[in-house]
């Protein structure tokens, strides 16, 4: 420890205040117990008080210095308030975490008749703790507990001066009859946990010592916590789909594909086959026409054959790949329509079959569709165009077909 | 600034896009979208706040999902059911002889309902009119980060008539949730229904099966089992009822059960499919992986609901959306942009017309004055079966697990003389403190007209009261509320009458 101590030369500083959160009474000075400066640790050194007894500090103001294994450290203190007895002097080492090592006062409290508390609580707290000095008061002091804490980092965000103007609650009123405390000095020293400054029974039950002041505030931060929408933890979702084609696509692009659906309504006496063979004579046409002219405008007074002939790269090459499915329509439609054809022989001639009648009269083949997939090679930058225009080639099939 | 810039830059992209279009323009300090619960009160409440208030629903009919297709048609089905069912099955007991027949007119119940859904959408149009906010009927989206393109809406009455673009210095999203689909179960509406189609119906199914005991489910449920169903609900969790109490949940279970309801709990549906006019269901046990079929006439699909932004086109704003699909806020609604902020369903919380209603109120109130509150610990769920469910606050699950000690008071409506004589005993009211301050934790209601006397219970989370407080105000003689108040007296003391 020595030798930890000797290394450590820095100097941190902490705030503590002297506890006044608690719902003490006016009258009594307060326990000021050793501070763990650290989550670990247990024993610490006092190297040298900065107040003597019966002198003033302000919040903010170092009372004192303490040293443990691992550094020396100035203890602030929160509130305003006075030394009333100093139990722990200067020098003193080894001393455990929670033992009272001072008492302290508001500012104008007289020190001659303040009562000192008696170290009961703090003594029951830190069972490791040999009293060393009993007061004559036996009274209980909860309030006291809190001192042995780490007070920097208990919240007071829970606790507020209590609202002067409230109304108060029945229990409360009930509670400050029942212990002789007035409603003017219920007002002035409860700290109030409630909303807008409220005192709740609780707080009332802590003031009076009937119950430990954490769980009262344990309970508020609690309540408090869910009070707000909890926004922590969001996980967001990542914009995959189109972040992801952003990245792929310098690196790997995606072949275009063109997709098309034509229509054809086929002359009476065409048969499928008559079909299938002219459609496919017509998209070979298609695909070497689209391919053959250039992209470049024709009519222009610009264009030169020669020149267009020579930029093009690789003409004979394949601009797009043609895939495509010549399908019969049956819709649900016809397959309704032949369901009807039956109840019409059932139930004879009515309204609606009737028109079913006529709809059913046109031989349900004659309808076909053509499923086109142009798959535009990625090499060329007049591939587009060109795939782009042999898809209009096949388009105006459908025009001309239905005409 | 950096910020700034990129944002400048889309809008200027934005605009460009719509160039040539000769759109209508109308300049507001607030535009809201969505005129459901969130949505309406946010524009009433700004407008009385000065500001000059746009609403734009692509719906028509204001309300949204909680006034056309949720909670209020299923009030109307559920009030209405329950009185049939107390004619039929309860009346004879209480000394009330039907000579003729008591029978379901499916058509008239169903315009009932439709009556009270257009007299309360109406109302909000009414009140827009009074409070002055500018109502558009038609679809909004983000056309920049400070304006709103409205197109019209084919189909709805009174759609406007040309693509307008709001100009406006604030906006709030408020577009609200749709049904989540069940993966791999096609919703027509007919056979295989959402929440949406059960409302609907044209005639009552012999039975009735249900995917999820969450409050919709359960409520839809009611209606049907009452009008003649036989209802089954496969739920997969263990439980009903989603976020109630366990021992709530355990009561309403039961007492669904003796009204008719099956219950398949920790069941997985592995298929649905309409065969014709039946749907074929397969279940499977989570735990022993034993598989099942049932058969329905009608499948509700109640899986919960899912925030919508659909058409909204906030991905152009680069607005951020979390993995369930929410919009992303900060503690002041805000979005990204602090002048666009989200209230509802569409973004975090609960999916409450309530709750929705409170951020509508709290995001105007930080325009206008810089601060608003929602307490969401204190937000209240309701179910109306009969006897109501309700609750408020922590649940016994809850505070266990966040290691509070707590104390229960509870009281039975058995003992509570007006529950005695409306003969409509079921039920308890569960309180929950802190065991050493005593103060309200959670209030927990199963039994007649509980969603009105959970009220009481806010009121009291709001202030903080200790069960004492609640127990030492006078409570009218007789009635329901004194159930309430004897069970706070019974959480930190003794109940009198029990």
């Amino acid at each position: 420890m020595f030798v930890r101590n000797a290394l450590s030369g820095n100097v941190t500083r902490t705030v503590l205040s002297r506890g006044l959160h608690g719902g003490q009474s006016l009258f009594k000075a307060q326990v000021f117990a050793m501070p763990a400066m650290s989550p670990t640790m247990e024993k610490g050194g006092i190297v040298e008080w900065k107040f003597k007894v019966g002198e003033s500090f302000s919040a903010g103001d170092v009372l004192l210095e303490v040293e443990t294994d691992k550094s020396q450290i100035d203890v602030e203190a929160q509130d305003d308030g006075k030394i009333a007895k100093i139990m722990v002097d200067n020098g003193a080492k080894d001393v455990n975490v929670g033992e009272p090592i001072a008492y302290l006062a508001e500012p104008d409290d007289d020190l001659v008749t303040l009562e000192l508390p008696t170290k009961s609580a703090s003594g029951e707290e830190n069972p490791k703790n040999s009293s060393k000095s009993s007061q004559k008061d036996t009274s209980k002091s909860s309030p006291e507990k809190k001192s042995s804490e780490p007070i920097a980092k208990s919240g007071t965000s829970s606790f507020g001066k209590a609202n002067a103007s409230q109304l108060l609650l029945p229990s409360v009123q009930m509670l400050l009859h029942e212990n002789g405390v007035s409603t003017e000095d219920a007002l002035s020293s409860i700290k109030a946990s409630g909303p807008k400054g409220r005192i709740l029974k609780g707080d009332v039950l802590s003031y009076l010592g009937k119950i430990s002041h954490d769980s009262v505030t344990k309970l508020t931060n609690y309540i408090q916590k869910f009070e707000k929408l909890d926004l922590s933890n969001i996980e967001l979702k990542v914009p995959e789909p189109q972040k992801k084609l952003a990245e792929t696509t310098p690196a790997k692009p995606q072949p275009v594909v063109l997709s098309e659906q034509i229509h054809l309504k086929l002359a009476p006496n065409v048969t499928a086959e008559q079909l299938a063979r002219s459609v496919r004579s017509y998209i070979n046409e298609a695909k070497y026409l689209s391919h053959e002219q250039p992209v470049a405008n024709m009519f222009s007074d610009h264009y030169d054959a020669l020149f267009e002939e020579l930029i093009t790269p690789e003409p004979t090459q394949p601009r797009f790949q043609v895939a495509y499915d010549l399908v019969p329509l049956t819709t649900g439609d016809v397959a309704v329509q032949q369901q009807e054809d039956i109840f019409d022989l059932l139930a004879g001639p009515s309204g609606r079959a009737n028109a079913v009648k006529t709809d059913s009269e046109i031989p349900t083949s004659n309808e076909f569709s053509i499923i086109l997939d142009v798959k535009v090679s990625d090499k060329f930058d007049d591939a587009k165009a060109k795939a782009e225009r042999f898809v209009e080639y096949v388009k105006d099939l459908e025009i001309s077909v239905d005409n | 600034m950096l910020r700034f810039r990129l944002t400048s830059g889309s809008s200027r992209r934005f605009l460009s896009q719509t160039s040539g279009l000769l759109a209508a323009k109308k300049q507001h300090d607030l535009v809201i979208v969505g005129a459901g619960p969130g949505g309406y009160v946010a524009a009433i409440k700004a407008a009385q706040l000065g500001f000059d208030v746009a609403c734009v629903e692509k719906r028509g009919r204001a309300g949204g999902t909680c006034l056309n297709v949720g909670c209020i048609p299923s009030k109307a089905l559920l009030n209405n059911s329950h009185l049939y069912h107390q004619m039929k099955h309860d009346s004879k007991q209480r000394g009330i002889d039907i000579n003729g027949d008591v029978a379901i007119n499916m058509a008239q119940f169903q315009k009932a309902k439709d009556t009270c859904v257009k007299q309360l959408t109406g109302g909000i149009e009414m009140l827009f009119k009074k409070n002055g906010v500018t109502y558009y009927k038609g679809l909004g989206s983000f056309e920049s980060e400070n304006s709103i393109k409205v197109l019209p809406v084919e189909g709805i009455e009174g759609s406007i008539k040309e693509e307008t673009l709001l100009e406006a210095k604030n906006i709030i999203i408020a577009t609200g949730s749709e049904v989540t689909p069940f993966p791999g179960i096609k919703i027509d509406e007919e056979r295989i229904v959402s929440s949406t189609g059960a409302l609907e119906l044209k005639e009552v199914p012999n039975r009735l099966a249900i995917i999820g005991g969450g409050i919709i489910g359960l409520e839809m449920g009611s209606v049907y089992s009452r009008l003649g169903s036989k209802v089954t609900v496969v739920e997969f969790q263990p439980k009903i009822g989603a976020t109630m109490d366990n021992e709530v949940a355990t009561t309403t279970q039961k007492f669904l059960k003796k009204q008719g309801f099956d219950f398949k709990l920790g069941t997985k549906v592995v298929s649905a499919e309409r065969n014709g006019e039946i749907v074929n269901i397969e279940v499977e046990n989570v735990k022993s992986g034993k598989k099942e079929s049932l058969e329905a006439d009608v499948l509700l699909v109640a899986v919960g609901r899912r925030p919508y932004v659909q058409g909204l086109n906030c991905e152009a704003l680069g607005l951020e959306v979390d993995k369930r699909g929410r919009l992303v806020i900060d503690e002041q609604f805000n979005t990204k942009y602090p002048h666009i902020k989200v209230i509802g369903d569409v973004t975090f919380g609960p999916m409450l017309a309530h709750k929705a209603e409170e951020e509508g109120i709290a995001a105007v109130e930080y325009l206008k004055h810089g601060h608003g509150h929602v307490n969401y610990a204190n937000i209240p769920s309701v179910m109306y079966s009969h006897p109501e469910v309700a609750w408020v606050g922590k649940t016994e699950e809850q505070l266990k697990e966040d290691g509070i000690s707590y104390k229960i008071g509870k009281f039975p409506f058995m003992a509570n003389s007006r529950a005695k004589t409306n003969m409509d005993t079921e039920g308890f009211v569960k309180i929950l403190i802190d065991a050493e301050t005593e103060r309200l934790l959670g209030a927990h209601i199963v039994g007649p007209n509980a969603g009105e006397m959970i009220a009481e219970a806010g009121l009291a989370l709001e202030y903080g009261a200790s069960a004492e407080d609640i127990a030492r105000v006078c409570h009218a003689h007789p009635t329901l509320s004194e159930a309430f108040k004897e069970a706070n007296l019974a959480a930190f003391s003794k109940s009198i009458n029990f």
